[in-house]
């Protein structure tokens, strides 16, 4: 996976990872690993939602994800075949 | 067919530790799928395995309340057990004021169990048996694979619509037929998946005599239907790259309709196919004849497989059934070189140095075909099953490419022809491949110009093609034009969505001065008065496209 994503780069192209099986735990070692020489040093979600037709109904985060963090106890669910445990 | 397990695994009877019958196991870890139906002696993957049998304790199940379990394996020399086995199911999370739902990727890498291996002597070894990694669920769903287990059933190979359909057999769904290969575990998802997972645990000590394994359960439930053992080298459950044999069969084996042999099977692998033999004249692979053309062998045929080294191939014959031994062959099988040296084929124009798009042709030394990567073994021709950038000239396969392409090669000789239209002359020779063979380059030099002339030249009747792969396949035919045509047959229509009307489609590539280039039309259809192409027009596509009565369909589509 990795060298498939970094022979992409090369080529300038963007890297999406769509499918993969949970834990993604590789995915995280490709973007703690520097990946494409980008030099991480932590990653978070962010939840960005405007409207003036539609409310959240509900909206649940306990954490970020922050490498050298804690990410036990986070669980997000979606409607893929990937929904994250961690 | 009915396929015999392999000889090199010597089962275990469990009745003396089974304690539960399928039927009351928890409903987290029941019996499902594939296994559900399955007692008593039975095989998967060609292993073979003692089941319990129906109606009476016929698992073990491993929990803490019931202990660790003892099994008796009699001094057994071994390099591998193979486990049967299902951990199970995480148990449904709630989320405030959500409700239940499933997690299935829960506690990956939990402790479920140890297998413990006791030597003679005294000595033991635990093996400790991780979620997901040595043993899954009994339910898995796509994306959600074992990690070192695979699922308890065979890689199945399927074929295409109109091969089944000359073979007088059930088509598969399209997309599915045109995979042609695929694993145990995804193809049991439709029948509740394979119901447990095959885990082949090495014995760090295959030298010392097992004397006994005690199953000793830690928090977490699981279920064993089966175990084997073997003293294999190579990980039983690890086939080998694709790899191919000559087969010279034995009287009275027929070819069927397309050209291949039934009932022929491997019990650690699954063969691919098993086609009938071209036979190509390498004193003819020249550029005497425009067209060169294999012979077909009357009793050779070429295995392609994957599997262990240490499988037997069977065929079933009027004489019965016949054994071959991959690792020892005979004078009737041998094998073929392998196809594994990566090799970049590059072809260029002689005079402008720059790539050109071709089609291309491989095969090695025992005729059998060879294709680039991101192509197919087997090229489909029929009407409407394969769009791709291939090509099938009666025996003969092809691929397009623009300029380049990588290709797994054998060692050895290869033929290969590549050919650009009329007016460049083509290549048809045999090049080495040597161990450290990275790249080969192949130059063109067109002899004849009427483009420069003023002439164009056009295929103005083309269906189906995506417009970027019929720039290619007209680059590689040296067409400056190419109209794809949008149509309808019956109720399908085709190339709707590629017509806006208005586009001209091109490539960049370096040598290309816009004089490649494809063009999306219509041809319109009338029963009786016929059909008409209507070709590179601006606006809205002219409607109806099809007018007066049913279609008559071509006689293409018939494959005799």
């Amino acid at each position: 996976m990795a060298d498939w994503a970094q022979r992409c780069l090369d080529q300038n192209g963007l890297v999406v990872m769509p499918h993969a099986p949970a834990p993604q735990l590789e995915r995280v070692a490709d973007v703690v690993l520097a990946l494409g020489d980008r030099q991480w040093t932590g990653f978070s979600y962010t939840f960005q939602f405007e409207s003036s037709q539609r409310q959240i109904h509900r909206l649940l985060t306990h954490a970020t994800w922050e490498i050298g963090g804690s990410i036990a106890g986070n669980t997000v669910l979606s409607q893929g075949q990937c929904n994250i445990s961690l | 067919m009915n396929t015999p397990a392999s000889p090199h695994f010597t089962t275990v009877d469990l009745k003396a530790a089974f304690n539960c019958d399928r039927t009351e196991l928890p409903t987290a870890m029941e019996s499902v799928g594939l296994i559900r139906k399955q007692f008593g002696p039975t095989q998967y993957r060609g292993i073979p395995f003692a089941l319990g049998s129906a109606a009476e304790t016929n698992v073990i199940l491993l929990e803490s309340e019931r202990g660790p379990i003892t099994i008796d394996l009699e001094g057994a020399h071994a390099s591998y057990l193979i486990f049967l086995h299902a951990v199970e199911f995480p148990p449904p999370r709630s989320l405030d004021g959500i409700g239940e739902f499933e997690v299935w990727e829960d506690d990956t890498g939990a402790h479920v169990s140890d297998y413990v291996l006791e030597y003679e002597g005294g000595a033991t070894v635990a093996c400790p048996i991780l979620r997901r990694f040595a043993i899954h669920v009994n339910r898995h769903g796509w994306g959600r694979s074992g990690f070192a287990c695979v699922a308890a059933a065979d890689d199945p190979v399927t074929r295409s619509n109109q091969e089944d359909v000359a073979l007088g057999r059930v088509p598969t769904f399209f997309g599915l037929g045109e995979q042609r290969t695929r694993s145990g575990r995804d193809h049991t998802l439709r029948d509740g998946g394979a119901g447990a997972w095959l885990y082949a645990l090495p014995n760090p000590h295959p030298d010392r005599p097992v004397q006994s394994l005690c199953l000793v359960p830690q928090a977490t439930r699981s279920v064993i239907y089966g175990l084997t053992h073997t003293t294999l080298t190579d990980h039983p459950l690890r086939g080998s790259a694709r790899q191919k044999l000559l087969l010279t069969l034995p009287p009275g084996v027929e070819f069927n309709a397309i050209d291949e042999i039934d009932h022929l099977d491997i019990d650690l692998g699954p063969v691919i196919s098993a086609r009938r033999q071209l036979t190509y004249d390498p004193a003819q692979w020249n550029l005497d004849a425009s067209d060169v053309q294999p012979g077909t062998s009357t009793d050779t045929v070429i295995v392609e497989y994957a599997a262990h080294p240490a499988g037997r191939l069977y065929l079933d014959t009027p004489q019965g059934l016949q054994t071959y031994t991959l690792q020892s062959l005979r004078p009737d099988i041998a094998p073929i070189a392998a196809a594994h040296r990566p090799v970049t084929v590059h072809v260029i124009d002689k005079t402008t140095r720059h790539p050109v798009g071709v089609r291309i042709h491989f095969h090695g030394e025992a005729g059998e075909y060879l294709h680039p990567k991101g192509y197919h073994r087997k090229v489909n021709a029929e009407w409407f099953e394969d769009h791709y950038a291939e090509f099938r000239n009666k025996a003969n396969q092809y691929v397009y490419i623009r300029g380049q392409c990588t290709i797994d090669l054998p060692i050895g000789k290869v033929y290969i022809e590549i050919t650009r239209g009329c007016e460049v002359t083509p290549v048809r020779e045999v090049f080495e491949v040597h161990p450290d063979t990275d790249a080969i380059t192949f130059e063109l030099e067109r002899i004849i110009d009427w483009r420069g002339r003023g002439w164009v030249t056009a295929d103005t009747h083309v269906h189906f093609l995506p417009p970027t792969t019929a720039v290619l396949e007209g680059e590689a035919e040296d067409i400056n034009v190419v109209n794809v045509l949008a149509s309808q047959w019956g109720e399908m229509s085709s190339n709707v969505g590629d017509f806006d009307g208005g586009t001209t489609h091109t490539n960049t590539q370096p040598g290309n001065n816009g004089s490649l280039m494809c063009r999306v039309g219509s041809e319109n259809r009338m029963p009786t008065l016929g059909h008409i192409s209507l070709l590179g027009y601006t606006g809205e596509l002219i409607h109806p496209l099809s007018s007066g009565g049913r279609l008559s369909l071509p006689s293409v589509i018939s494959r005799k």
